[in-house]
């Protein structure tokens, strides 16, 4: 796991040595533009991704904490973070 | 008769009965809460308040004449008949009877205040043709002032297949769009100052599409939600303005959070996306200091509850970190941690410490700190709870730390002394680049409740609303943009949202305030700017609207880190758009 790819809320997450590895998590993915179409679409298979990864960019998706270790050591993901609640401003 | 019971309001209205009948009163029925005053089959009424000093007197009132509704206190409301008025007197609990008037409600206040009519009587522009999306907490579909203009609502708190954006919640259409509700009530609102079709509380844009996303709130859920909206404006083959009156503190407040991120790959020619630049004028959530090498600084912070510190400074920089509790127990300084976890945990007598110090961020290049205090209960008394976030230059050539706090509304916690700073507040998506930010401007502080009772705010009638959060950014971009109108706006109620009954106007309009209203108000606007102009780019519209903004006492351009670039004149958008 690259640790320095994580935001410092996923970082907390998984060091903690009770992290349960199956729970859910909503996050953003930052992605390189060095992503070839074909490589992408495998990708996007083996993790479940909605969205294309082609061409760079951000993309969300829910991961599991395990796929988000396993994502953060893939070459084309530049950072991952986690979710965060917004509040209406009223 | 005791006609002293009677407002002089009243007193006029019911001498003109008595002389004229009820032909006497149809002059009156146009400005005051007269009813059923050309209906010849019924009695002539009027809405009236009813003053007494004794609560449980009031209670207890049975009048023939008079339909008197629940409520409390020493002001109620009802009905009277004027034939029945002299009985009605006679009741020794009322004390006076007050003839309610017709009052103009904050929407027809603040558009006029900024020449909204002028622009859009001149050019005919009601946003006919245009999607206005609104991200929020949903909206009631029942509502009158968005019937038939609904196209999908995406309910992502409801159970289900989703759609192409996220495989999570319910896209609902026709009649299964009652399927969703709205019970905050925030869509609802937001929605209506956008674009409700009201004639008593007009929204901007009345003749907008509109696509609904109920999130989460979660900011990856809300980008799906963005994408949604422009998603199906696009397949309606219609330009789109996306509100977002939704913000939070967690990011660099420099543009480069994925969720501003997003909101500026989205946007393009016929796609804007407007935002509000937050709340937290008042509050004290942001510090920043200069560390010099070697040095230190010390920024304070005030909590009683658990609490989170954001902070950034330059990547060329390194310091390290220390936490010091309320009793002077300080964590070791922690350096920037670049091989494994960079989290840390420590437990101090004031409460648990978690310090986390990874290595530059990879997206922005700065580095980021967080700090999560999780203050025991009792351990320290209340007047000295002041946590310490102690910076140490160890390598530094920038210097500048920037903080913010986060913690619950509940136990909210702020910074304190000489490094608390009223700057750089507005936080994601309020500063992504290519949205439009709206501060805060207050063009009313006083109405009368459901209950006919009056309610008043305290803040500054025709002035920027101390509320409003300011810029710039961190990276020093110019935010927020403009001001409009956010305090306080009378708009759309749903139905299934409990607010306390002195923000209800009545059964469909409820105030509010905040720069959640200014946003809508800024959308809608830019919907009859992309309906003059479809494939309008957001830099144009920015471009646009700054050049019809003033902020008071100065000239076009000048900007204000509380104001942006000024109060927007409306009006000054059909001179703008002819200058190019």
């Amino acid at each position: 796991m690259d640790f320095q790819k994580l935001d410092p809320v996923l970082a907390a997450e998984l060091s903690l040595d009770t992290a349960d590895l199956s729970r859910q998590l909503p996050v953003f993915v930052h992605v390189t533009e060095s992503l070839e179409p074909d490589e992408a679409a495998l990708v996007a298979r083996r993790f479940g991704l909605a969205e294309p990864v082609a061409g760079g960019g951000v993309l969300s998706a829910t991961l599991t904490a395990q796929q988000v270790a396993e994502l953060s050591e893939e070459p084309w993901v530049v950072k991952i973070r986690a979710a965060r609640e917004l509040r209406p401003l009223d | 008769m005791d006609h002293r019971k009677l407002s002089a309001a009243l007193a006029g209205a019911y001498q003109r009965f008595e002389d004229q009948g009820r032909p006497g009163l149809g002059s009156h029925a146009a400005l005051m809460g007269l009813v059923t005053v050309t209906e010849p089959a019924r009695p002539a009424r009027a809405v009236v308040f009813l003053r007494g000093t004794d609560p449980d007197a009031l209670d207890r009132v049975r009048c023939q004449g008079l339909e008197m509704n629940q409520g409390s206190g020493q002001v109620r409301t009802g009905i009277i008949d004027f034939d029945a008025i002299e009985t009605v007197t006679a009741e020794p609990a009322l004390g006076q009877i007050v003839v309610s008037h017709r009052l103009r409600t904050l929407m027809d206040v603040a558009p006029g205040k900024v020449g909204v009519p002028a622009f859009v009587d001149g050019a005919d522009l009601d946003g006919s043709g245009v999607v206005v999306g609104v991200v929020d907490t949903g909206i009631d579909p029942r509502h009158p002032a968005f019937q038939g203009r609904i196209e999908r609502i995406w309910d992502q708190t409801l159970r289900g297949s989703g759609v192409p954006e996220g495989r999570y919640g319910v896209e609902l259409s026709g009649n299964r769009l009652i399927e969703s509700r709205d019970v905050h009530g925030h869509g609802t609102h937001v929605a209506g100052i956008a674009a409700g079709a009201d004639a008593s509380y007009p929204g901007i844009a009345p003749r907008a599409r509109l696509v609904i996303v109920k999130t989460t709130l979660m900011d990856a859920h809300i980008a799906d939600g963005v994408r949604y909206c422009f998603r199906l404006a696009s397949d309606l083959g219609l330009p789109a303005v996306v509100n977002l009156s939704l913000g939070g503190h967690a990011d660099p407040h420099d543009g480069t959070d994925p969720l501003s991120a997003i909101l500026d790959a989205e946007s393009g020619p016929g796609r804007i996306a407007v935002c509000a630049a937050g709340n937290e004028g008042n509050d004290a959530i942001h510090a920043s200091a200069r560390v010099p090498d070697g040095g230190q600084r010390s920024l304070a912070c005030v909590a009683t509850g658990p609490f989170e510190i954001n902070g950034w400074y330059a990547g060329e920089d390194e310091m390290e970190l220390s936490v010091a509790g309320p009793s002077g127990a300080a964590t070791p300084y922690q350096p920037v941690i670049v091989a494994g976890s960079p989290v840390r945990r420590y437990e101090l007598p004031d409460g648990a410490v978690q310090v986390t110090t990874p290595g530059p961020d990879p997206v922005n290049g700065d580095h980021q700190v967080v700090i999560v205090a999780e203050p025991a209960d009792g351990a320290v008394p209340a007047p000295s709870r002041i946590w310490r976030i102690r910076f140490r230059g160890v390598g530094v050539t920038n210097g500048r730390v920037d903080a913010w706090v986060l913690s619950s509304r509940r136990q909210p916690a702020q910074f304190t002394g000489r490094y608390a700073e009223d700057a750089v507040k507005v936080g994601s998506p309020g500063c992504a680049t290519d949205a439009i930010t709206a501060a805060a401007y207050t063009t009313r502080t006083t109405w009368t409740d459901i209950d006919g009772q009056r309610q008043q705010v305290g803040f500054e009638t025709d002035d920027i609303s101390d509320f409003s959060s300011e810029g710039p950014r961190r990276d020093g971009h110019s935010k927020p943009d403009v001001a409009a109108p956010g305090a306080m706006i009378a708009a759309s109620l749903s139905r299934d949202a409990d607010f306390d009954r002195r923000w209800v106007i009545d059964t469909e309009r409820v105030m509010q305030a905040g720069t959640s209203m200014a946003s809508p108000f800024l959308a809608g606007v830019v919907a009859l700017l992309l309906q003059q102009e479809p494939t309008l780019e957001p830099a144009k519209a920015r471009q646009r609207l700054v050049a019809a903004s003033r902020v008071p006492g100065g000239r076009a351009g000048n900007f204000d880190r509380k104001w942006g670039y000024g109060l927007l004149a409306v009006d000054r958008l059909a001179r703008s758009g002819t200058e190019g």
